[in-house]
């Protein structure tokens, strides 16, 4: 639902890079998605078709990399694979008390013609 | 296109201050214009790879940080105010202005997507409340906060709420610079919530649970939502209230003292 003002954010971050390379043409930007953002995917890439629209990423494609959602169970200590924020420690049916990867949300690089 | 869900206009939003008529419209300030910063070069041919590394939400966590500081300084307790529409924030804020603004000064934001209808209702408490209309928008950024925050002149040592959009989903992500998120959720939302909405319940340190006055006439397990709120934040706090009968809310009073005697 957040999805297009994310859009629009990633349009500025991309614009302030470029503005400090003689760049010109943006081939692809990477960013990063974690499991446990609250952004959807394909919601941000069905935004990005239109924020980019007319703009200096207009043309460009959108990679995506998709980070698993990995927590520590609040008893056993244990990390474990969450697909969900509530999901539980497999072991021992408890939610994690620390969530170590997952809740990324980057820009990580920009894919330009000189 | 709507800046958020993607529906409708292209939204400005607008800051009105309760009792006057003057308005100040804006727009999302972009920091460069949206073209190809320089004529296409084919002297260099070749691609590169440009590392960026940067939080996508970056420019409005340093804005958030920004208000931050300004509120550290100042000894003010900001709430931001988070939950779905009609769970009774605003009836709860009513109280809360009734009871408090003896002791210190006590200042609104107000986000809705249209109308001066909440900032007028607690202005009427003698209070200072700015409404922001974030149009087309479903969320307050801290852009937006930090632009009604010049309009409110904030005392040394208050108390600030900012009542957030009426949305469990989009204000989740945006931090607008407040010491504490509060979410206000009703017996009469079910106690799935939680679970549907993780990220605003993961989020918030305070989950208020509204009238409680209307448990004996709905199918509401009190201790079950506490339990799938706890799966999504183990560390997150309850208070049982009523904003109708005032019951539970001598605690919420507390709560916010001990808050802000701890700046």
């Amino acid at each position: 639902m957040h999805e297009l003002s994310l859009a629009m954010s990633i349009l500025d971050v991309a614009a302030k890079e470029i503005e400090k390379y003689n760049t010109v043409r943006v081939q692809e930007i990477q960013l990063e998605v974690g499991a446990l953002s609250g952004v959807d995917a394909e919601a941000l890439e069905f935004a990005l078709s239109f924020a980019v629209k007319n703009s200096f990423l207009e043309g460009a494609s959108v990679k995506i990399i998709h980070t698993e959602g990995l927590g520590l169970c609040s008893r056993c200590n244990d990390s474990f694979i969450m697909a969900e924020v509530w999901t539980p420690c497999p072991s021992c049916n408890l939610p994690a008390w620390k969530i170590l990867k997952g809740e990324e949300l980057r820009f990580l690089s920009l894919t330009v013609n000189d | 296109m709507c800046e958020t869900c993607g529906c409708g206009e292209t939204g400005s939003y607008q800051i009105n201050k309760a009792g006057q008529n003057e308005s100040d419209v804006s727009g999302y300030e972009h920091s460069h214009p949206h073209d190809h910063p320089h004529p296409h070069d084919d002297s260099h041919p070749g691609q590169r790879i440009l590392k960026v590394e940067k939080d996508i939400l970056q420019e409005n966590n340093l804005m958030a940080e920004r208000n931050r500081g300004f509120f550290d300084a100042k000894g003010i307790l900001c709430i931001n105010l988070v939950s779905s529409p009609g769970s009774g924030k605003t009836t709860l804020l009513e109280h809360t202005i009734k009871s408090l603004k003896k002791n210190f000064p006590v200042y609104v934001i107000e986000g809705d997507q249209h109308g001066m209808l909440d900032a007028e209702r607690l202005a009427k408490f003698g209070i200072p409340a700015v409404q922001i209309n974030t149009g087309s928008g479903c969320h307050l950024d801290a852009y937006m906060v930090n632009k009604a925050l010049k309009s409110l002149n904030l005392s040394d040592h208050s108390l600030l709420f900012i009542e957030n959009v009426g949305n469990l989903v989009c204000p989740a992500l945006f931090d607008l610079g407040e010491a504490r998120r509060v979410l206000v959720m009703s017996v009469t939302e079910g106690e799935d919530k939680p679970i549907k909405y993780p990220q605003m319940f993961r989020s918030a340190q305070l989950c208020m649970i509204n009238k409680t006055d209307l448990l004996p006439y709905v199918d509401f397990n009190m201790e079950k939502a506490k339990e799938n709120a706890r799966m999504v934040n183990s560390s997150l706090e309850f208070l049982e209230i009523s904003a109708k009968t005032e019951e539970g809310l001598d605690l919420w009073f507390e709560w916010l003292l001990n808050h802000l005697n701890n700046i």
